[in-house]
């Protein structure tokens, strides 16, 4: 079986922005297949994910598969195929390895200096660079909430926001909102 | 950051419009749930979607970390707010949440929130909202009329089921009190 990039769901322009686009973790369908398939031969999982044993041997070695096979294999592994999409950058080089470098170049820096400067831009960057757009899409909300939030609050509070919207969500499906 | 030029004249004026749609008189006091029907929002306490246990646990953590959030499902606005706040403020909280809607603030701005994104929208609309929300609670003709009996911030508060902050915040940026003295 060919690897067939086309075959893949492509991700939607309008909701990843055209900086970012999804990558297909490969290898991570690789090692759970192996995880999920233990004692048992290739042969016996074969059979029982519906698919072929040259084709489960070669997705577990890392090739990649078709759509219908890997529909398959997600549903004998028991896990939705958007695990598998890691969004990524499609911008290789940051801005900021960008400006080190310029800054290592410039002649009127000794390598000193040039250390100094970038190490004061690396620390404003980590600081400043965090509201760079995701390429996850996101929940749409007007949100209330403090400004500042302290360590353990964000990921409560992600956490509950992103289960509220879900429960509105089937709320709203099943006609109760 | 300031309001743009003209923001606080035209909120008074569509707090009025306002009022009058809602057959409230510019001294009434405004019931936020009303004014949520009378938009189709619905407002949703969020104990009706994830456990009270959880919203005590992130309050521990961090006080007012969580006020309210508008929801867009299925193209309906969903307002849902905290239950473990005051009364006074869980309208003032609806109050700015509805602002949002009055003032068609477009959700272009993405806050993260421990890596899960959220679009929201931009810094100087929350505060445009907070202004509006103030305003519909408190128009000037009512502050005038409760700076004429004399009450002061905790007074305004307690009557128009506010919370003493906003009634503060409204007495002091409207100059009520000083229009009064200067009669």
């Amino acid at each position: 079986m060919s690897p067939d990039r086309s075959q893949l769901p492509l991700p939607d322009p309008e909701e990843t922005g055209p900086d970012a686009v999804e990558q297909f973790d490969v290898a991570e369908l690789g090692r759970l297949l192996k995880e999920h398939r233990g004692p048992l031969s290739l042969r016996q999982a074969a059979a029982e994910a519906g698919v072929s044993f040259s084709t489960l041997t070669r997705v577990e070695a890392g090739a990649q598969p078709d759509l219908a096979t890997f529909t398959r294999l997600c549903a004998w592994l028991g896990v939705a195929p958007s695990r598998f999409f890691t969004p990524t950058a499609t911008r290789e080089i940051s801005p900021l390895d960008q400006a080190i470098t310029h800054l290592h170049a410039d002649p009127r820096l000794t390598d000193d200096a040039a250390n100094k400067i970038s190490s004061v831009l690396r620390d404003l960057y980590d600081a400043l660079a965090k509201e760079a757009v995701p390429a996850v899409p996101a929940l749409a909300c007007h949100l209330r909430a403090a400004s500042v939030l302290r360590p353990g609050a964000p990921q409560r509070l992600a956490d509950l926001l992103t289960d509220m919207n879900t429960e509105l969500e089937r709320l709203v499906e099943a006609g109760e909102l | 950051m300031t309001l743009p030029r003209g923001f606080k004249a035209n909120a008074e004026r569509e707090a009025l419009r306002v009022r009058r749609e809602l057959g409230l008189s510019d001294t009434d006091v405004l019931n936020v749930d009303d004014l949520a029907d009378h938009l189709k929002v619905k407002i949703v306490s969020a104990e009706k979607l994830v456990s009270r246990t959880r919203l005590e646990e992130l309050e521990r953590v961090q006080a007012y970390a969580f006020s309210a959030a508008t929801f867009q499902v299925s193209g309906r606005n969903i307002v849902v707010t905290n239950p473990l706040r005051t009364p006074g403020r869980r309208a003032s909280d609806v109050a700015h949440e509805l602002s949002h809607l009055f003032l068609k603030h477009d959700l272009t701005e993405i806050r993260e929130v421990n890596g899960m994104p959220f679009r929201t929208c931009r810094p100087d609309e929350e505060e445009q909202a907070t202004a509006f929300g103030g305003t519909l609670m408190l128009p000037r003709p009512l502050l005038l009329g409760a700076v004429r009996r004399q009450w002061g911030p905790a007074q305004i508060a307690e009557h128009y089921g506010v919370t003493e902050e906003m009634a503060r915040y409204r007495y002091n940026t409207t100059g009520v009190a000083k229009q009064i003295r200067g009669r």
